[in-house]
């Protein structure tokens, strides 16, 4: 198992390497549908290990300090099992990658590989009942050192945070006052069913970004729907979005909400 | 319960619900003490039942596991104070 984030003397001794590396980009059996990998020439391609044992044997070969040249694409309907071996694969960033329309996104993420990173970028109908949120802090468990309590802690601001981005960014579904009792919650299921079937809204982006010093851990969560805000007033017992946007607000040192809402960046001291 | 209580986890939603509306007992108790995750989506979905309790005269009580995510969230949430638990 890879253990922990790498010392400063193994940082600054691998930053040349890092700058010279040829970019390598593991894929989750998400290629066939391509007719050549020429698309990424300048990139060694690689089937993403199985089993979590090869992914840590991956990790544990890898040099430990900075290196930030690899990449994981991942198919539509990732597994859970997936994102967790993932997590330990010692890549800079994972998008979802469904064919050539999406090159753009990865040539984007190409180009946001950094040291102290580390991405994640899956569109809501693939994010949708997988823990983006928990795997997403599985991966800065074995990047950044972070007590226990604060991980959960962390856990839980990801997931709120991911969970207004999916529902209320891209899927677009609100929360009406008047939708109350069982039957509420029932036009509610019915609203997410909606919109996870249109496909424009389907392939809507969830991205969540972190970069880290030994002082800050600062995170992004960016979606690609027309805009939300949390509403202000009173809070109705069973308001979620506004519970939830009081969790982001108690658990994080600093919060801020930019592009017409639909990026929320937290900020938290370590 | 076992599983995640969160807002994309219907079909667990729909089975609590089914289960308490079956349940005659005049006083509820929800074991939440095996659950691995739960969001201000559960948390509402809780307070939703706490309402269609008390419309029918029953009370809820939450049983709560000692650590983890689910006795966080309750904690941050300060949930006690909505729910009360045993």
């Amino acid at each position: 198992m890879a253990t922990g984030p790498p010392s400063t003397a193994e940082k600054a001794g691998a930053q040349e390497i890092a700058t010279q590396s040829e970019v390598l980009v593991w894929h989750d059996g998400c290629l066939a549908g391509l007719e050549s990998a020429d698309e990424f020439a300048d990139a060694s391609i690689r089937e993403m290990p199985v089993s979590a044992d090869e992914c840590i044997a991956v990790a544990n070969t890898a040099a430990k300090s900075g290196v930030a040249n690899q990449l994981l694409l991942h198919r539509a309907g990732t597994t859970e099992t997936a994102l967790r071996n993932a997590a330990r694969l010692p890549v800079s960033g994972a998008v979802e990658f469904n064919g050539t329309a999406d090159l753009p996104i990865v040539r984007t993420a190409l180009t946001r590989l950094m040291p102290d990173s580390v991405f994640i970028n899956l569109t809501s109908g693939t994010a949708y009942g997988l823990a983006v949120a928990e795997r997403f802090c599985d991966a800065l468990r074995h990047r950044v050192a972070l007590a226990e309590t604060k991980l959960t802690e962390l856990s839980i601001l990801l997931h709120e945070a991911s969970a207004n981005a999916i529902l209320h960014g891209n899927l677009e579904v609100t929360s009406s006052p008047a939708a109350t009792g069982f039957p509420g919650l029932q036009t509610q299921y019915d609203a997410i069913e909606r919109s996870l079937s249109d496909d424009d809204m389907r392939n809507r982006r969830i991205d969540l970004t972190a970069d880290w010093s030994d002082e800050v851990l600062n995170i992004r969560i960016t979606n690609d729907g027309p805009g939300y805000t949390a509403k202000l007033g009173p809070m109705l017992k069973t308001d979620a979005p506004r519970r939830g946007m009081e969790l982001i607000n108690s658990l994080a040192d600093r919060v801020e909400i930019d592009q017409g809402g639909r990026r929320l960046m937290l900020s938290i001291d370590l | 319960m076992n599983g995640r209580l969160t807002f994309d986890e219907h079909a667990i939603c729909r089975k609590l619900i089914g289960e308490l509306t079956a349940d005659e007992s005049n006083n509820k108790i929800i074991n939440l003490s095996k659950l691995e995750f739960i969001d201000s989506a559960g948390l509402g979905l809780l307070l939703r039942i706490q309402d269609a309790c008390s419309k029918s005269g029953q009370t809820l009580s939450l049983k709560v596991p000692s650590d983890g995510q689910v006795q966080k969230m309750l904690q941050v949430a300060r949930f006690d104070q909505l729910v009360p638990f045993v």
